[in-house]
């Protein structure tokens, strides 16, 4: 009975997922034309490509990755190796679960009126970037966090019996070891930045242009798809070729990911 | 010449006692065994020696001391000790990368030797352990055998040059072969090395030990109950506690138990929970039958098809197939001569002595057949012989080895064997 049911759902939840997929390609099919991923947009994004805003995606999720990683990194070290009071650890990780619950549209909000407003970056790719960061470095440190506490502690007592330095431990030995778990985490958090529209409408702006510095406004493509869908009258059909491209995105962060674990596995 | 001791040494962990005031005297070269059943703080002992325990770290408390040479371990920064004194894990970590990187790693960052030389030492120890002849040094650590693993740990750890080694059972999961490796390679090292083992193995004790510490369970802790060299330990023991454990079961029939007695008996062996298919069992099956190819079979390699049908027909008591019949008549061995079946008073009857795997067993048997309660005794004086609940044949095959060690050990020590004093 419960393997029928789990079965079921199962099923259910991969023909989900496949049936989006095929969905989105098949109404944005239309709007698929030559050059659609290298043009600029013309007539409001209802015609021409998507190439600016394809530039701008990989600068702010890009860039959001990499910093939230420089701070998360470090932060899921320190709890996870580093000698410090028990209660600093369950009150940080409970602060970092709250950090991950918090909606996005309220990281959105936050990011605008400090970075776009108290520190003057306006509608920017900085404002966007940072902002981005901060809902994406809760998720990263937990994953981080979680990763790390995987790795054998023998590994950490052999290396403390050598008479290694903490350092040395730690970056040479058991980040290396975790590194397809947090190589997974960052993925993970991409993925979510990758698809978020929430906190970057009021950060990052919609500007569907390539930006040429970090104080532009730049649309990515979720940002992109929803101001199709608001505020271009006749968007729809763009937005639809849009998600389909967003969603074919994700899914090759994920294989790549897979791949690159499997690769890991089999290298040993 | 080097000095170890242990002042008064007590250590705790959530004010669990864990070791009671050790007082030990140890100098260098040579090998000091550390016996004990499990959970006495063995290990424990070994770690606080490195600094891996430390009172106000993890919950830990200490008191009392460690010197080295006549000052405090714990005076001064770690890496002064670590330098001084390696310590090799049960089951060595492996790090990152190769077999070379893994004796390179310590060396990097040790602070004191100098780039070029590293990977000249690094080479110059894994020869020493016999890695360099066996493999790659550029092959993963993580793919080496259990053996080399443990090998490889030694020479990550002597190429620091300590002047002390402590190792915690470093034979425990390890073929025969192997381990006779290991052995050698801890005497050549004792020449000009103290070496501290803690092992459950009293017959490795005895081959490479020069001096035997016993712990047993006390008040508050593990106590060191006798120190001294191991014979006038496991034969002649002052403490009544480790005579106790070491006769526990005891013999009330006082007549020398002589080999020919033994080997008079059919030879029983009580699996650990009269299991049939105990994997223990099943491995004794096999040593016993061991001088046929592949009888009991190291890691990773296949062991001989008809030698496996042989034993496992012996010890089930089916009857074999004809290539495992013309197998047994090779090495002219009866056919369902080892059968395992449910033990009978009989069979009690018969024997002179009944050596159990486990306590708990001993005292199940015991109760069982209460007329025969003189007989019956744990093979192991240390500790029990458990089966394990999964994994391979390689631990079976050892956990085998090691009953044979005992039985060998048995024989050859039961004219001395201790009776118990009369109460």
């Amino acid at each position: 009975m419960i393997r029928v049911a789990g079965a079921l759902a199962t099923a259910l939840l991969v023909a989900l997922t496949i049936g989006i997929g095929v969905d989105l390609f098949v109404r944005g099919a239309a709007g698929f034309r030559p050059g659609y991923l290298v043009r600029e947009p013309r007539d409001l994004g209802r015609g021409g490509g998507i190439g600016p805003v394809l530039v701008s995606t990989g600068i702010v999720v890009g860039a959001a990755t990499l910093l939230a990683t420089a701070l998360s990194l470090p932060a899921a070290v320190f709890i996870t190796e580093m000698r410090r009071p028990a209660w600093f650890g369950r009150f940080s990780h409970i602060v970092l679960n709250i950090g991950i619950g918090v909606p996005r549209i309220v990281w959105g909000l936050f990011g605008a009126a400090l970075f776009g407003g108290v520190l003057g970056f306006g509608f920017s790719v900085a404002t966007g970037v940072l902002t981005l960061a901060c809902l994406m470095a809760p998720i990263m440190t937990a994953g981080f966090i979680s990763g790390l506490s995987a790795v054998d502690p023998a590994l950490a007592e052999q290396c403390r019996a050598l008479g290694t330095s903490r350092w040395a431990t730690v970056w040479r030995q058991i980040v290396p070891a975790a590194r397809p778990a947090l190589t997974a985490t960052a993925a993970l958090a991409a993925g979510r930045g990758l698809g978020d529209a929430a906190a970057l409408l009021f950060t990052s702006g919609v500007a569907a242009s390539i930006p040429h510095s970090c104080f532009d406004s730049a649309a990515t493509l979720a940002v992109y798809i929803f101001h199709l869908l608001t505020s271009v009258p006749g968007g729809q059909q763009a937005a639809y070729a849009a998600a389909a491209l967003l969603f074919a995105l994700a899914a090759l962060v994920q294989l790549a990911v897979s791949w690159a674990q499997g690769e890991q596995r089999f290298a040993g | 010449m080097i000095h170890l001791r242990y002042q008064q040494l007590a250590l705790a962990v959530a004010r669990r006692p864990v070791i009671e005031a050790v007082d030990l005297d140890l100098t260098g070269p040579g090998v000091v065994i550390l016996l004990g059943p499990s959970g006495v703080g063995k290990s424990s002992l070994l770690k606080a020696t490195q600094r891996l325990i430390e009172g106000g770290v993890d919950g830990w408390t200490r008191s009392g001391d460690i010197l080295l040479d006549g000052r405090s371990i714990f005076a001064g920064p770690r890496r002064e000790l670590t330098r001084r004194v390696g310590y090799i894990q049960q089951l060595p970590a492996m790090l990152m990368g190769s077999v070379r990187a893994n004796v390179e790693f310590g060396l990097r960052h040790d602070g004191r030797t100098a780039r070029r030389e590293i990977r000249g030492i690094a080479e110059h120890v894994l020869e020493d352990v016999g890695l360099a002849r066996e493999l790659s040094l550029d092959a993963p650590a993580r793919n080496l055998s259990g053996g080399q693993q443990q090998r490889l740990a030694i020479a990550r750890a002597v190429a620091l040059q300590p002047e002390v080694l402590l190792m915690d059972e470093p034979t425990s999961a390890l073929d025969p072969i192997s381990s006779i490796q290991i052995e050698r390679l801890v005497r050549t090292l004792a020449r000009e090395r103290l070496i501290v083992m803690v092992t459950h193995k009293v017959a490795l004790a005895e081959r490479v030990g020069d001096r035997a510490g016993f712990m047993l369970r006390g008040e508050r802790g593990g106590r060191l109950a006798e120190f001294g060299p191991l014979p006038a330990i496991l034969h002649a023991a002052a403490d009544e506690g480790v005579r106790r454990f070491i006769g526990m079961g005891a013999i009330v029939d006082q007549r020398p138990t002589t080999a020919a007695q033994i080997l008079d008996k059919k030879f029983l062996v009580i699996g650990p929970g009269h299991n049939r298919h105990s994997l223990m069992a099943q491995a004794i099956g096999r040593e016993e039958i061991s001088g046929l190819p592949g009888g009991c079979a190291d890691a990773g390699e296949q062991p001989d098809e008809n030698a496996w049908n042989a034993s496992s027909s012996t010890i089930d008591g089916l009857p074999p197939n004809p290539a495992a019949r013309r197998v047994l008549e090779k090495m002219d061995l009866a056919h369902g001569g080892h059968a395992s079946r449910p033990i009978t008073a009989e069979m009690l009857e018969q024997a002179d002595i009944v050596f159990c795997m486990t306590r708990g067993q001993c005292e199940t048997l015991a109760r069982q057949y209460p007329a025969h309660t003189g007989k019956i005794q744990p093979l192991d004086p240390v500790d029990d012989l458990e089966d394990p609940r999964e994994g391979d044949l390689e631990f079976p095959c050892h956990v085998a080895g090691r009953i044979k060690e005992l039985v060998r050990w048995r024989l050859h020590a039961a004219p001395q064997y201790p009776a118990r004093p009369s109460a």
